[in-house]
């Protein structure tokens, strides 16, 4: 019995043991994993790390619809043409010329062109991404597969496409957005958006992906070193999922990272720190007060600019978001848009107007309680008694509204729904008040269906499709400008704000951060144009005069000197020289 | 009755940590009742925003400009209306199920198996779940926790009532005829009642606790200012941690949340050792 006892003790000594090895074991494995991926990330030379989440494998058909999915996408495939900061530039293409009635297209294609894999680039392979396309739209903009009628390969570097309508707008809408794969990897995928092997990211364009790890949100890119644009300037991009973009760029986890609107108090916080800087952008973003243009009484204009008047855009501007934003443009479009029209009516808070135009529609306080009433279509006094649904992340604003309404008799109650019945709400108007944003508001596509169901539409769409044909750009800014005076005068809905946007990044890492002119791909307003990965010899232009001097060409020839910069860009340097 | 009243208080003022509790509790529930006279500003007046701690502002202001203190005095409401309701509403329900499946047998094997089902699905996921397709309000909040909060007391109560309807005065009863409605209010109810409050106790405190995550991942109820919901706020402020800001932002609602948890917990304990004396562990407890 004894002996029985002491080797059970024995037998729970040495299961003890044992436990205590593999924990001590898996916690060095552990230890040595994690230095050995600092050891492997700090081996390449010009490393660069931003904030990360997942947002899909990098491929056309494999990404998630949204501006950042486009992004870690646009690393790798190249498009026709693309934008910097001053607007289109070519890109695959090297020009480009379209016939009288925009409805034929024809690109001569850069050459010398070669996919990751070695493979030539040629124009079978543009012609082989419209027609793949038409059976498989692509994710990010899944444009009508009516609008090409077919794909002409006059030599392997003519590209003619024909439109079976007009499209003035084709390079921005289409060439400057739809990414070009090439015809030997997809020719034979029957299903695009499950395909996720290797060959699915051989792409023509700067970087070529290393890792993604969907779960982690990770991406981890490397230089394609045989670009056509020339060799990066970076090694190595990583992006990687970190809690607090903030917290990790002053911790230099991460050297660079995007703040927008709210966080514009984050952004204050490197503002006096010499080891960031700081660049400021548009969100290409507004925040909407929309009504539910059906339902009366907001189908009347004149109600709705009422409350217009009533609602107090600066003060929510100015507390709310710490002026991180700006006021909106009552007509949507974003003011650094081409397509903005200045001088719009701006609503400024008024009581004393939204009263008169309240108690002029005989909305009045009969019962004394403070809150105005209306007859109803079926002749039933009803108080002005609204519900605004809104989201969670917008709930202060609601709370402002609520109060500034209140001033004029009208009373809110705030509901807070989940971001997508928020948007199905809006959507089937299935509400009466709400508020809510959206994106895109550089590209006057955006304006499509905002003025519909008030008293005006029948004019505005008629304007809206006239717009799209125009070929004369100037006269196309004139329609649009017509659009945007409809919508604030009629008030579908009432923007209230555009958030700014900051990158703050350290600029000993990679200094060439820069917003694109009306967006990459018309909507993303993030400053993460490919661009920034390649050598830009007008950052030579000390004096942004448009020319590089003799001085400004010394200043590369110091560099290139000091190793900072290769031959081949030094060249390109000189190339712009103009004495 | 009295005498037992009487004789629970002594024992209870025996136990040192559970008057802490009450001390606790009665505390909360005092400012949450008078929070109007108590609480320096309207918890929705607006004054400068972000502003540090002063003499004005004991606990500084939000990113909005609200008085953080008030926001705190009044979120005492909040927290504890939904933890009293939602507790209640529990209980009763498992009160109720524990009742019928103890007394009578043909419901037994059904409503426990019933029970055994809430038992083991994982509350915390599916509330969760849940909560994310209704509305975020109050009610849905208090609706939640009633159902999956009822199923330890359903169990607790039917064991003490299988107990009870075989004692010898239960039997007399039923021989002189009374009907089960009578012996289940007269004779049995009344002695589950010191368990209930147990229970009551318990099941509070993981509310008050479930409560605050939820709003914390914002899924409470965004209008209603409940100590989650103002870490909720705290944590979505960007530069929460760059700056001091969390001191006196989210550090009093935290610390709040925890103190209330601790009450109940201590509350719990003594009680439960009371109406269970074999319970009676450590010294110090």
């Amino acid at each position: 019995m004894e002996k029985r006892g002491r080797e059970k003790e024995k037998m729970k000594r040495i299961i003890t043991i044992l436990c205590l090895a593999i924990l001590l074991c898996c916690a060095f494995y552990g230890i040595s994993a994690a230095a050995g991926g600092a050891t492997a990330a700090a081996t390449a030379e010009n490393s660069i790390k931003i904030e990360g989440g997942d947002y899909g494998y990098p491929t056309p058909f494999a990404l998630f619809p949204k501006g950042p999915g486009y992004i870690r996408m646009s690393f790798i495939f190249d498009t026709l043409t693309w934008k910097d900061k001053h607007g289109v530039i070519p890109w695959l293409a090297d020009s480009w010329s379209r016939s009288d009635d925009a409805k034929t297209w024809t690109f001569s294609l850069h050459r010398g062109v070669k996919w990751s894999d070695g493979e030539p680039f040629t124009a079978d392979d543009v012609k082989f991404t419209f027609d793949y396309t038409k059976d498989h739209p692509q994710l990010w903009y899944a444009y009508n597969a009516k609008e090409i009628d077919q794909v002409e390969v006059p030599n392997p570097y003519t590209v003619a496409i024909h439109l079976t309508e007009s499209m003035p707008t084709f390079i921005d809408d289409v060439a400057g957005c739809v990414p070009i794969i090439p015809e030997h990897i997809w020719k034979d995928v029957d299903d695009p958006y499950t395909f996720q092997e290797d060959d699915a990211v051989i792409g023509t364009g700067p970087l070529k992906l290393v890792e993604y790890d969907g779960t982690q949100g990770y991406y981890e890119y490397e230089a394609n070193t045989e670009c056509f644009k020339g060799e990066p300037i970076v090694d190595q991009l990583i992006m990687l999922d970190v809690g607090d973009p903030a917290l990790a760029l002053m911790a230099g986890d991460i050297d660079a990272a995007s703040f927008m609107g709210k966080e514009i108090v984050a952004v204050e916080e490197f503002e006096d720190d010499s080891d960031f800087e700081i660049e400021e952008g548009s969100s290409w973003w507004v925040l909407n007060f929309y009504y539910n243009v059906g339902k009366y009484p907001m189908n009347n204009s004149d109600f709705r600019r009422a409350i217009a008047y009533g609602i107090d855009r600066a003060d929510i501007v100015q507390t709310l978001t710490q002026d991180g934003s700006i006021l909106a443009n009552t007509g949507i479009i974003h003011p650094d848009s081409t397509w903005y029209k200045l001088g719009l009516p701006s609503y400024d808070h008024n009581i004393a107007q939204a009263n008169e135009i309240l108690d002029a529609l005989n909305f009045t306080d009969t019962d004394d309680d403070g809150i105005r009433e209306y007859k109803d279509e079926d002749g039933n006094t009803t108080a002005l008694k609204f519900t605004l649904i809104t989201s969670e992340e917008y709930k202060y604003e609601a709370d402002f509204i609520k109060d500034n309404l209140k001033d004029l008799g009208i009373e809110i109650g705030v509901k807070s729904v989940g971001k997508r019945e928020l948007g199905s709400g809006i959507c089937c108007g299935a509400f009466e008040f709400a508020i809510s944003g959206h994106g895109g508001i550089a590209n006057p596509r955006v304006l499509r269906t905002t003025a519909m169901g008030t008293s005006r539409s029948e004019e505005y769409y008629e304007i809206y499709e006239k717009q799209l044909m125009t070929m004369d750009e100037d006269r196309r800014k004139e329609l649009v400008g017509e659009l945007q005076e409809i919508i604030a005068d009629e008030l579908p809905v009432y923007p209230l704000y555009h958030p700014k946007i900051w990158r703050v990044y350290d600029p000993d890492k990679l200094d060439a951060w820069f917003y694109t002119k009306d967006a990459i791909a018309g909507s993303i307003p993030l400053a993460l144009n490919k661009l920034i990965v390649l050598f830009d010899s007008w950052r030579y232009d000390a004096n942004e005069d448009g020319i590089i001097d003799k001085s400004e060409v010394n200043d590369a020839r110091q560099d290139y000197d000091e190793d900072k910069i290769t031959l081949e860009q030094l060249k390109k340097v000189l190339n712009l020289y103009n004495p | 009755m009295i005498e037992a009243t009487i004789s629970f208080m002594k024992q209870y003022k025996n136990n040192k940590l559970g008057l802490v509790g009450l001390g606790l509790l009665i505390f909360f529930v005092l400012i949450a009742v008078f929070a109007p006279y108590i609480a320096p500003y309207d918890p929705h007046q607006r004054f400068e925003s972000t502003e540090h701690p002063s003499s004005e502002h004991p606990l500084g202001t939000n990113h909005v400009g609200q008085d953080i203190l008030s926001e705190l005095i009044y979120g005492t409401r909040v927290s504890l209306f939904i933890t009293l309701f939602a507790s209640i509403a529990a209980v009763s329900i498992g009160i109720l199920i524990g009742l019928v499946a103890g007394y009578f047998k043909r419901f037994n094997f059904s409503l426990m198996r019933l029970t055994d089902l809430f038992l083991t699905i994982p509350k915390l996921p599916i509330i969760i779940i849940i909560a994310a397709f209704m509305r975020p309000s109050v009610w849905n909040l208090v609706f939640v926790f009633a159902i999956f909060e009822w199923a330890i007391t359903a169990r607790i109560i039917r064991s003490e009532v299988l107990t009870l309807r075989h004692r010898n005065y239960v039997d007399a009863t039923r021989l002189f005829g009374a009907k089960d409605s009578y012996i289940l209010a007269r004779h049995i109810f009344p002695y589950v009642v010191p368990l209930v409050f147990v229970q009551l106790i318990l099941v509070s405190r993981y509310i008050i606790l479930a409560e605050s995550g939820l709003s914390f991942i914002g899924l409470g109820d965004p209008t209603a200012k409940s100590w989650g919901m103002m870490l909720h706020d705290a944590f979505v402020y960007p530069t929460i941690f760059i700056s001091d800001l969390w001191m006196w932002w989210m550090l009093p609602a935290g610390l709040c949340i925890v103190l209330l948890i601790l009450s109940f917990m201590f509350i719990g304990y003594a009680l439960e050792e009371i109406v269970n004396p074999s319970l009676k562990r450590s010294p110090w407890i």
